[in-house]
């Protein structure tokens, strides 16, 4: 069993990153679709990623699991990824208050239904959208 | 020379203005008018020679007003005894040639009308060539043959007539050098002009009193020989001779030294008839058909589909002018009279027959050019497929008749590109002040007071046809070896090892002008490079040609004849017969420029400047490294955005695992200017849309076009 890492605020910076899409002008459910990839994005340990050699797999994995999922909207699609995701490189909290915006409010689903559909269709530019706002230095080996 | 500056022009300053009160801009340049006015208004050798230098001193561009008019100031008598003396000609026929009693014919009446520009002058002389027939893109390399052996004629003809003079020159340089001191008076720059001979070449040198004027020259030549692709600043006698031109018919001027009309005429006729099989020959078209009537099938083509006319007087029209406050009764020839011959010929009422490949009407003579019943599987092969393409019922013309000829297959079968000059423009002619010149003491090119429009006159058309060919010389990304021939060889090099390979592609006739490109792959590497645009240079065809004329620098569209069919391997198929099915078309270059061009056997696309940017776009694309250059075109064929697209189609690097390498690959594509300009996030994703929408609708509409970046 390894040490107790440190914890890594993920809702304070999930928060910062939200108010940052929020200032933006994108459409509603790009916002969306892309506050829902950053929610998958933000467990993963990037640092531990890294050290294993594994960093650059991390977002490729994440693409694919999307894909793959059959989940019917949009919270469990983020649900589902997360849950494949590998135990050890992904802090699990449990999806909350934080990640409110992801689920469907009031009568008017229409906004997480293209969300949904949107991140269905076009997962490539929105994870690649999403580093814009959510850019650990941890994950620049992607690059 | 670079690309650029082969879409730059400058003939030299301009010659004169135009309209009741001069206020309309006649952008051909002094050098263009006096040539032609010596070619059309010469009637013996000092009349040539003094119509060759006759406006000289207008290059002072010294204006008064006299009288209240405003008057170009441009005879200067001591000056002209000196260049008269130097060319060994009455100084009386350069002083006097604007008065009524002068030995020289009007200019108004020979070099053009200069009032309403509708009309050729009354006293000029034309021999014009005209095709009866539908300008289809399968006939139009036979077409082009005759109208080389038909300008080649006129350009014999005339260049015996001119040596008959005994000039001791065969060509004329004019220089124009800057004179940008200020302190000089006209009477002390008019005493730099010089005019001397030197070798074969009658010299002279202008000098324009500015510091703005670039120096420039521009001579012309008085022999038979071709014009040279390399020389734009060189006019051909047969360039100054080719008043207007397009796909059916052509007209050249025929000087007055010449004698009578219909002799030269007939001279013209006889020596284009002996030129023409010589050019077929080596162009490598056969005039004849298995399946012909006769063996003379040329001969019928020429006697029943070809005309070859003279304008003379009797063409001449009158109509009215305002000069000076009164109207006034004027003669000349109607310019759109003389470009409609060919729809004239075709509405004879004696062609009752129509050809079942073109439409033409033509008449039973030239009907019976095949010998019994015209069924297309017996004309071409068994295997003729391309019904949809022809008429249900007629007979076929002699035109028609060779092009079915299987013998001819490479040269007007399958891809092929085709381009020739022509002789239009598309307006506005956007026209800037350099600056008023120095002596133009009336304001005559005051900035206050502007030409209100450019006038296209008979010098101006000339101009332009020059032009057009000079535009097409350096569209063509190939070298053309004439070695002694009629008919030049299109070479395409390429490197191999230390040394270079000439692969023949296509013909180049140089008399018309015309290029056929008949390799595949040399028609496709015009259309993706030179007419598309790749990734170093976009395409010249959407962007307007600079023409200097001082004072003037002007914007100008003019024109010319393409047709794109790019059917590969077609001339292994004797039963795909593409030019039927493609037209060609008349490119003006602007930027609302466009094209035709066959694609696959089956679909005409026209190319605007919008699709091309964006199928330059995608190539660029496609053409990133780690790509799968066929399979990023075709993912986005299937409707998928680029980036998806890359993601799919990564080449996976050697030695590597899982599926990262997809998503560096996009990652890369999507950093790249054309997907993401912009810093914010919103300019990303609509930049990003944008460009995901235009690669959709370009896959949507044109997926052949896709298929082919």
């Amino acid at each position: 069993m390894e040490g107790t890492r440190e914890y890594r605020q993920a809702d304070v910076r999930l928060r910062e990153a939200y108010t940052q899409i929020e200032a933006t002008d994108l459409a509603a459910d790009v916002k969306t679709a892309v506050k829902a990839v950053i929610a998958i994005r933000q467990i993963v340990d990037w640092p531990q990623a890294i050290q294993k050699g594994i960093g650059y797999q991390v977002d490729p994995a994440i693409v694919k699991y999307i894909r793959a999922s059959s989940a019917p909207d949009l919270p469990r699609l983020v649900h589902d990824v997360i849950t494949k995701l590998p135990f050890d490189l992904a802090f699990r909290p449990a999806l909350g208050d934080y990640v409110l915006d992801i689920y469907p409010q009031g009568d008017d689903q229409t906004v997480w239904q293209n969300a949904y559909r949107r991140l269905k269709k076009e997962t490539i530019p929105l994870v690649l959208l999403s580093k814009k706002f959510y850019q650990d230095t941890a994950e620049e080996a992607i690059q | 020379m670079n690309l650029e500056t082969r879409f730059s022009f400058d003939f030299g300053p301009v010659s004169r203005t135009l309209g009741v009160l001069g206020d309309y801009l006649g952008f051909a340049s002094l050098p263009v008018h006096e040539g032609l006015t010596a070619l059309l208004g010469a009637q013996d050798k000092d009349q040539f020679i003094a119509w060759l230098w006759h406006d000289t001193f207008k290059a002072l561009f010294e204006w008064h007003l006299r009288n209240g008019v405003l008057a170009w100031h441009h005879l200067p008598d001591k000056h002209i005894d000196r260049l008269a003396n130097a060319a060994r000609v009455p100084s009386s026929l350069v002083k006097n040639h604007h008065r009524r009693n002068s030995s020289l014919v009007s200019e108004s009446d020979t070099v053009t009308n200069e009032f309403t520009a509708l009309h050729l002058g009354g006293i000029s002389r034309f021999v014009q060539l005209s095709f009866a027939c539908q300008p289809r893109a399968h006939t139009m390399l036979l077409r082009q043959c005759i109208a080389e052996a038909f300008l080649r004629a006129v350009s014999q003809v005339v260049a015996e007539g001119i040596s008959k003079f005994g000039l001791c020159f065969n060509r004329i340089l004019y220089d124009f050098c800057a004179q940008p001191d200020g302190t000089l008076d006209p009477d002390q720059v008019a005493a730099k002009y010089k005019l001397q001979v030197e070798d074969d070449t009658l010299h002279i040198v202008h000098w324009i009193p500015s510091g703005k004027f670039a120096p420039t020259q521009l001579s012309l030549s008085f022999t038979d020989a071709p014009p040279h692709r390399r020389a734009p600043n060189t006019l051909a006698l047969i360039e100054l001779l080719t008043v207007y031109r397009d796909e059916l018919t052509t007209i050249t001027a025929v000087p007055l030294f010449l004698g009578n009309l219909d002799a030269v005429v007939e001279e013209v006729c006889a020596t284009m008839r002996s030129l023409l099989p010589k050019i077929l020959e080596q162009t490598g078209v056969r005039a004849t058909h298995k399946r012909a009537a006769t063996d003379n099938l040329l001969d019928i083509a020429l006697e029943q589909m070809v005309e070859v006319r003279p304008i003379a007087e009797s063409c001449n029209e009158a109509y009215d002018v305002m000069w000076q406050g009164k109207l006034q009764k004027r003669e000349g020839k109607p310019v759109h009279k003389l470009i409609q011959r060919p729809y004239q010929l075709m509405a004879d009422s004696t062609r009752a027959r129509v050809c079942v490949l073109c439409g033409t009407p033509i008449s039973q003579e030239a009907a019976d050019c095949v010998r019994g019943v015209p069924h297309l599987q017996n004309l071409f092969s068994n295997n003729f497929t391309d019904f949809e393409h022809v008429g249900f019922e007629g007979v076929i013309c002699p035109l028609c008749l060779i092009y079915a000829n299987s013998d001819n297959e490479s040269l007007l079968r399958g891809a092929q590109a085709f381009l020739a000059p022509s002789t239009a423009l598309s307006a506005p002619v956007g026209s800037v002040l350099v600056e008023q010149p120095r002596f133009d003491k009336a304001g005559r090119f005051a900035p206050a007071q502007p030409l209100l429009k450019a006038a296209i006159t008979l010098q101006e058309m000339v101009l332009l046809t020059a032009i057009s060919r000079r535009i097409v010389d350096a569209l063509l990304p190939f070298e053309v070896d004439s070695n002694g021939r009629m008919v030049g060889e299109v070479q395409m090099i390429r490197p191999t090892g230390d040394e270079n390979a000439a692969t023949p592609v296509g013909v180049h006739l140089p008399y018309s002008g015309a290029y056929l490109i008949y390799h595949g792959a040399a028609v496709r590497l015009l259309y993706r490079d030179v007419l598309v645009g790749n990734a170093l240079t976009a395409s010249r065809l959407w962007r307007t040609i600079q023409l200097r004329a001082y004072p003037f620098q002007l914007e100008i569209s003019p024109a010319f004849t393409l047709l794109v069919s790019m059917r590969d391997n077609a001339s292994r198929f004797h039963t795909r017969h593409t030019l039927l099915k493609s037209h060609p078309s008349q490119v003006f270059l602007s930027p609302n420029a466009s094209f035709n061009v066959l694609i696959d056997d089956a679909v005409q696309e026209t190319v605007d400047r919008g699709l091309a940017e964006a199928i330059r776009l995608v190539r660029r694309l496609a053409d990133m490294p780690g790509l799968d250059r066929q399979e990023f075109i075709n993912a986005l064929l299937t409707g998928h955005d680029p980036v998806e697209a890359a993601y799919l189609t990564a080449r996976r690097p050697r030695n590597q695992k899982g599926d990262a390498f997809r998503l560096v690959q996009a990652q890369r594509l999507w950093n790249r200017e054309e997907v993401i300009a912009g810093e914010t996030a919103e300019e990303q994703w609509k930049k990003f849309n944008e460009l995901s929408k235009r690669v959709r609708d370009l896959a949507q509409k044109y997926p052949t076009l896709l298929s082919l970046v």
